[in-house]
């Protein structure tokens, strides 16, 4: 080598340098950048399916957010119906009502339930969410303007005399014993409307004169709930409507199945009415008595009225003359 | 007789040459520390570019690793099936939400007994008259009643219809005939005996429930529930900015209307489609469909069609 000249040393070098880049670019370079195109290659394409999820991760969101948007209004239309209809709550909470007002004088209520029609989907489908109506009917009495009201009791006359009679009879149709109920009828359908407007809706309304003095109103109001598979929001069951409303600690002491000729129970609200009138006395079928014994009750039939048409035997002239005996036991 | 001396004009050549091919040795040398530094700055620039390249290579394997980490992760790893469950999720609400408001839609119409109509009779009431009875149901009153005056029946009427109550109304009058009624005995005491009864029947004018409701007739379901609005009688009902509706980001173009189940003839959806208003005064209460399709899959149907 030292012998050699520069210029072939320079040559050499050359040379040297040459072979130095070309084996630095085929063994070393050329894998590099194909490794760094291979490399490149697999970032854009996991850039890619980033950017794809990403999108997908947007999109969710929005999905996300629409969901909640629907659900705020979901709920907004499933708080304007009654989560269910129980008909006793209802008709409690109606019969209450009209009483609270001044129209207690209730002749007839009623419950039915209308059939709805389902929801036909875009698709052809039906939606199972249902709409469900309960209409209920009732018809009040106003009062004549003449006859003493009296609701829902036995009359407070229990104990009258024939003075205290007469007095009431002397203010039959003056004073505060004028006619009532029609003005009260129409407030009550007023504030039942007004209490729930979207779900409780007046469907018809009847008025008839008697002719006898008296006017009957009658009136049907619907009650409409949905009956939710998934229901989204927490039902407000406040209302009185909806749950019971009424009186749960009930008396049941003396409660009797039938009435027996004479209600004998002293924890019964019948205690001491009796039953027996001229017409039970006619020769009806008793299937517990033999003929014969049917025959001997029917026979005795006289010795149960008095000639100024009054029960004899003592257990029922008591009670009716304490004025407790219904008046269709008079005979 | 020659003064030449060959020696001294050899020596003389070989100091020339001796002095040339140092100076030519001399400037190889300094070619060749060129050659040196050239090439060991090459190697550097080589050495220089692989370690560069070999830091890229590495910072993107970093990125790949941190991608695929990323990716490999719960929340990466749940997007698509998580996406797909709420698309799902989306449309349940959707019917759920278009039941409940067809629900709605349906209650919001029904017509219902005009209590304040009520009211109005009462005050409406000549004081030779009786009210015997009334109805009132699904938009139409009924009234009963009896007077001594034959112009009783009207002049109420015309009471009523200083608020616009009816909309159609009939009245019949007839004279009782006490002959016809035992009944008519109970009237005996008045001074007049000579009375009528009436009966008055008319629609009561109230508003109407226009509903509305946009089908994708694409894919076939609901967009948005379905919307009911109170129009007063008499008044025209309105509806704007209706020929392109957006939804989840799809535009949907409107194909049909239909109001109470017959579509619009074809010069007056053109009409509709010109001034992207359509407008009616309904005369009960109605209900409106409006019928889109997605105008991107219309658009690369027609373009399938062309090719």
């Amino acid at each position: 080598m030292s012998k050699m000249g520069n210029t072939t040393k320079i040559l050499l070098f050359g040379l040297g340098m040459v072979i130095f880049l070309l084996m630095s670019y085929l063994i070393i370079i050329k894998p590099l950048q194909s490794d760094y195109t291979k490399l490149m290659l697999t970032q854009e394409q996991l850039q890619g399916e980033k950017k794809y999820y990403d999108s997908l991760k947007d999109a969710s969101d929005n999905i996300s957010g629409e969901i909640d948007q629907l659900n705020s209004e979901i709920t907004d239309v499933e708080n304007q119906f009654l989560p269910y209809l129980n008909t006793e709550c209802i008709e409690q909470y109606v019969m209450a009502m009209f009483e609270e007002n001044g129209c207690p004088y209730l002749k007839s209520i009623e419950s039915e339930s209308i059939v709805t029609n389902d929801v036909a989907l875009p698709d052809g489908t039906f939606s199972s969410e249902r709409l469900v109506q309960r209409r209920i009917t009732v018809t009040y009495s106003t009062t004549d303007g003449y006859c003493i009201p009296q609701y829902n009791t036995v009359p407070d006359n229990n104990e009258l005399t024939p003075a205290g009679f007469d007095a009431i009879v002397a203010t039959m149709g003056t004073g505060m014993y004028q006619r009532t109920g029609y003005p009260q009828f129409v407030n009550t359908l007023e504030l039942l409307e007004q209490s729930n407007p979207s779900c409780i809706k007046i469907n018809k309304v009847t008025i008839q004169d008697s002719n006898l003095g008296y006017v009957l109103m009658t009136a049907e109001i619907d009650f409409y709930g949905l009956n939710l598979t998934d229901r989204v929001s927490v039902p407000n069951l406040d209302q009185p409507y909806i749950t019971w409303n009424g009186e749960v600690n009930v008396d049941c002491v003396g409660g009797q199945i039938g009435c027996p000729l004479l209600t004998t129970d002293p924890n019964s609200d019948w205690y001491g009415v009796s039953i027996v009138t001229r017409e039970m006395l006619d020769f009806h079928d008793r299937p517990f008595a033999t003929y014969f014994s049917t025959a001997i009750f029917v026979l005795l039939q006289g010795q149960y009225y008095n000639e100024e048409g009054q029960p004899r035997v003592d257990e029922v002239y008591t009670p009716y003359e304490a004025g407790i005996v219904l008046p269709g036991t008079e005979g | 007789m020659s003064s030449i001396n060959p020696k001294k004009d050899f020596a003389k050549r070989d100091m020339n040459f001796f002095a040339e091919f140092t100076e030519k040795s001399a400037k190889m040398k300094r070619y060749l520390g060129f050659a040196f530094v050239i090439g060991f700055a090459v190697i550097v620039v080589v050495v220089g570019g692989v370690i560069v390249q070999l830091i890229m290579n590495q910072v993107i394997q970093n990125n790949i690793n941190d991608l695929k980490k990323e990716l490999a992760s719960d929340e990466y790893q749940d997007l698509g099936l998580e996406y797909e469950n709420l698309s799902n999720t989306l449309q349940t609400k959707t019917d759920y939400y278009f039941a409940l408001t067809s629900h709605k839609a349906n209650v919001d119409s029904v017509i219902t007994s005009d209590l304040d109509a009520i009211r109005l009779l009462e005050a409406c009431i000549p004081s030779d008259t009786i009210i015997t009875g009334y109805e009132t149901t699904a938009g139409v009153f009924t009234v009963s009643g009896q007077t001594f005056s034959y112009y009783s029946g009207v002049e109420i009427v015309n009471m009523l219809n200083n608020s616009d109550l009816f909309n159609d109304v009939e009245i019949s009058i007839i004279r009782y005939d006490p002959a016809e009624n035992e009944e008519a005995s109970t009237y005996v005491h008045n001074v007049i005996n000579n009375y009528y009864e009436f009966t008055i029947t008319g629609s009561i004018v109230g508003d109407y429930v226009v509903s509305v409701v946009a089908y994708n007739n694409t894919d076939l379901n609901a967009l948005g529930g379905v919307n009911a609005t109170s129009v007063e009688s008499g008044d025209s009902y309105t509806l704007e900015n209706i020929m392109t509706r957006e939804e989840n980001g799809v535009t949907y173009t409107l194909e049909s209307i239909l109001v109470n189940g017959t579509a619009l003839t074809e010069e007056e959806f053109s009409f509709v489609s010109n001034n992207d208003v359509f407008s009616f005064v309904p005369n009960s209460n109605a209900s409106i469909v409006l019928n889109y399709v997605n105008a991107s899959a219309a658009t690369e149907s027609t373009e399938g069609s062309e090719s």
